[in-house]
């Protein structure tokens, strides 16, 4: 080929690519699809799985919400429950059997009846699945299903968070029977990993591992059809493109994560709304008692008048984070019950620490919005003041829960942001406080605290119950071990025109997919 | 050329154990426990302690170690925390999006360090930009370059689509896995420009870098090589520029930049893990990246090891690219 002929085939080759690539900013598909009928979501990270018995994340709530429902749920914006698939439920005066009766018409999306059979199996399998979640039934002792409405559980002993469990975000969900008979080899984890056989108003229609999922409307939803037919999730874990994408549109909603020092940015912004609505979320301070100046509570104490938690709350969350009012998080038991108070503390008590010569390794996990590391800088700040050296570092959650198991060696300060599984005070205490607790990260342990949970967890009368959760606040609040310092908001940018946004504190970091419209 | 890739060969094995058993020694020295953080924050003891049992995690290091070794011979590198898949099958199923973006970064860095350097020596009007560019390009970093082109061709021009690998629900997913070669095979043009137009913004911020350090180092060859009797005869012997340029002086400029290259590629494979995660490029770097946050030691052992794989293997390609364009060098 001459050279003249083979420079003009390669430049056009070069111009034609550039004009075929820049050419039109519009973004393409090849579906018909209403580009208002669709509603765009980014997650941060993929989803582990879409199997409701082992899913127990946070991110990728939205789709598990979406796509399975469980008996109970708590209503908008509220810690009260309301029915989901139950109508009704009724709880026998020894506490010891819950009796649900189901809605009429209740479908799969296969359009398969759901009945109680359907529930049953679905409990069961849960709890021969055996993973994180499967402790929620772990108190179960029979099963009954007298008629195809009413489905009956007989516990083992009395648990006065039962019904909180099964209106968690993570609570047993209705699978259909036919796909754990189709899949039965493995309980159907294998099939459940990336599909769905739930009840709920969107089913997965597909689901990439690193791209995203798209979820599209069940056409046997038995309620209220969803205003969106599509729902397009992206896994983004740049928080920075995931603005960008929001400002032009091709993103609407962002439900958290967004950065606090950025919001700030979008207020003047006519195109996007931010709300804030409450959660149960909980920054906490991990104290560890196990080593040097920590064992002693009067220390644990000073170091925490110390760093002002009022002031350093309202510096790194401004508005949108609250000081606790007791030992729990927001919600789960009566404001005036196991109060807490932050006020200074007295100048000699500071002076001792100066005298201590007390150096803090405080760790915190990473966060998108970036408050914890803020927080664990403006204690270091804070604390030098005091003759204090503190010296924050980000650790990742896996090194975090090896400190159980050296907490000599472990560090001294862990600055985390938990939410219970429900809003019902055992689910923070005896996850938090209870001896070997699951997030008990430095071993705390309190007889008294343990008994105090076990005497709410075991009563019928609610009232005795109260009395018991607030001796357990109370008394794991004179240890300061834990230490609540910000009922933290889940913070929601959003387009202008979606509409309808729903949110439950006990759902962290999502909002009710199926109630958005524009 | 067999002995020197039998060599090759068995120094990359070398490589690769000292990879497997440097991720190894560093899971004795991070404390952690990955188990608890995947099956969920509050899950039981019983549930955690289980499935330690199930992967194998409650036996002593040198036990798993020895384990995983056998595993990948056998081509399998454990069952991931994170996924709870094979770590074999997660990388094949992010590989090709990672073969993709690099290798067109490898393009676009070769051709880009290719123009660069040359036009800064035949050219005396770029000689000044060129040196702004060596210096420039070479101190931004990738991932401050992809926040660049993100705002500029996506949020200010709307030129280029922002993330993923296509928008097009239809597109071919097979048989290679890479969206530019599976198209044209199915003669979907329109995919096949949907993926350009995804590929260009993390393309270009991973090869900016690269390109200018290809650029410098051919330019000082260039300087050099025209520095030379033998192309001061060639001019005399009637040669035009360009012929002097293109069958004598490159050629023999080209061993300099080509290392560099080969150097260059570990870098650009590094750069992946944070372009990816900020283009969200389903590829390996975005499985590397969250399976860090996991503490998922099988997958980002796996991950290390097809990298390094890949390292090995394309700085083989380029010593054999270096022997032909240079018959002074011998394998």
């Amino acid at each position: 080929m001459p050279s003249k002929v083979r420079s003009s085939v390669v430049v056009s080759f070069a111009v034609a690519l550039f004009l075929a690539a820049c050419g039109g900013g519009e973004q393409t598909t090849d579906q018909p699809v209403a580009v208002d009928d669709t509603l765009e979501l980014a997650f941060f990270a993929d989803m582990t799985t879409a199997d409701p018995d082992v899913f127990y994340d946070i991110e990728g709530l939205a789709v598990m919400q979406s796509v399975y429902e469980g008996l109970l749920r708590y209503a908008d914006g509220s810690t009260e429950f309301e029915g989901d698939l139950a109508e009704s439920w009724e709880v026998s005066d020894d506490g010891l059997t819950f009796t649900f009766t189901l809605r009429d018409g209740l479908t799969f999306a296969d359009g398969s009846p759901l009945d109680s059979e359907a529930i049953q199996a679905s409990f069961e399998r849960r709890t021969a699945v055996e993973q994180g979640p499967s402790y929620m039934l772990a108190g179960v002792d029979s099963y009954e299903t007298p008629d195809p409405q009413t489905f009956v559980v007989n516990l083992k002993a009395p648990d006065a968070a039962f019904l909180h469990y099964l209106a968690s975000a993570w609570s047993p969900k209705a699978v259909n029977p036919a796909t754990l008979t189709e899949n039965a080899d493995d309980l159907a984890q294998t099939f459940l990993e990336t599909s769905s056989a739930g009840s709920g108003p969107y089913v997965i229609e597909e689901f990439t591992r690193g791209t995203g999922y798209t979820l599209t409307r069940n056409d046997n939803y038995w309620g209220e059809e969803p205003y969106f037919s599509t729902v397009e999730i992206a896994v983004t874990p740049d928080v920075s493109s995931q603005i960008l994408a929001l400002e032009s549109g091709d993103l609407d909603v962002i439900p958290h994560g967004f950065p606090l020092s950025n919001l700030s940015t979008v207020e003047g912004n006519e195109d996007l709304t931010i709300d804030e609505f409450p959660s149960l979320g909980t920054t906490s301070l991990y104290l560890n008692q196990n080593k040097g100046a920590l064992t002693d509570v009067a220390t644990r104490e000073a170091l925490m008048r110390a760093i002002d938690i009022p002031g350093l709350v309202a510096e790194v969350y401004g508005d949108t984070a609250e000081v606790p009012t007791n030992a729990y998080p927001t919600g789960l038991l009566d404001p005036s019950l196991a109060t807490v108070d932050y006020s200074a503390g007295d100048a000699a008590a500071q002076d001792a620490l100066s005298e201590q010569d007390i150096s803090l390794d405080i760790v915190y996990t990473p966060d998108s919005s970036g408050v914890q590391r803020r927080l664990a800088d403006l204690m270091r700040q804070r604390l030098a003041a005091v003759g204090v050296e503190g010296l924050p570092r980000q650790a990742q959650l896996a090194e975090v829960f090896g400190y159980r198991e050296d907490v000599a060696n472990a560090a001294d300060i862990y600055v985390s942001t938990p939410a219970p599984d429900g809003a019902h005070p055992d689910t923070w205490g005896r996850i938090v406080w209870y001896t070997e607790g699951p997030l008990n990260f430095f071993n705390y342990s309190n007889p008294e605290v343990d008994a105090a949970l076990d005497r709410g967890l075991a009563a019928v009368d609610t009232e005795a119950a109260a009395d018991a959760y607030a001796a357990a606040g109370e008394l794991a609040t004179d240890d300061w071990s834990v230490v609540p310092i910000a009922y933290v908001s889940d913070v929601v940018v959003a387009r202008a025109d979606l509409t309808d946004l729903q949110h439950v504190p006990a759902y962290p970091w999502t909002v009710d997919v199926a109630a958005l419209s524009r | 050329m067999l002995r020197f890739l039998a060599v090759r060969a068995l120094g990359a094995l070398g490589v690769l154990v000292a990879l497997v058993t440097a991720v190894f020694v560093l899971q004795t020295a991070v404390p952690g426990d990955p188990v608890r953080a995947s099956v969920g924050l509050n899950a039981s003891d019983e549930v955690v302690a289980q499935e330690r049992e199930r992967l194998g995690l409650d036996k002593p290091l040198p036990t798993q170690y020895v384990g995983y070794l056998g595993q990948a011979v056998q081509g399998s590198f454990g069952e991931s925390l994170r996924t709870g898949r094979d770590v074999r099958d997660d990388i094949g199923a992010f590989l090709p999006a990672t073969i993709e973006l690099a290798g067109f970064s490898i393009l676009l860095a070769g051709a880009g360090g290719l123009l660069i350097g040359i036009l800064a020596v035949v050219s005396s009007r770029f000689a000044a930009p060129a040196r702004v560019l060596f210096v420039g390009g070479a101190s931004v970093p990738s991932f401050l370059l992809a926040l660049i082109l993100i705002y500029v061709f996506y949020f200010k021009l709307s030129w280029l689509p922002l993330s993923g690998r296509t928008n097009l629900d239809s597109a071919p997913e097979g048989p290679t896995g890479l969206l530019l070669v599976d198209s044209l095979l199915h003669v979907r043009l329109d995919v096949f420009v949907d993926a350009l137009r995804h590929l260009i913004l993390p393309a270009t911020a991973l090869a900016l870098v690269p390109a200018v350090a290809i650029g410098r180092v051919l330019r000082s060859s260039l300087i050099e090589v025209y520095r030379a009797d033998y192309i001061r005869t060639l001019h005399a012997k009637g040669l035009t520029p360009r012929a002097v340029l293109w069958k004598h002086a490159l050629r023999n400029a080209l061993s300099a930049p080509l290392t560099m290259a080969g150097l260059q590629l570990g870098l650009l494979l590094g750069g992946v893990v944070i372009v990816e995660a900020i283009f969200a490029w389903p590829g390996i770097g975005l499985y590397l990246n969250q399976s860090i946050q996991f503490g998922d030691l099988r997958a980002i052992a796996g991950v290390t090891l097809v990298v390094g794989a890949g390292y090995v293997f394309v700085n083989t390609l380029v010593d054999l690219a270096q022997a032909a364009a240079d018959p002074r060098i011998r394998l």
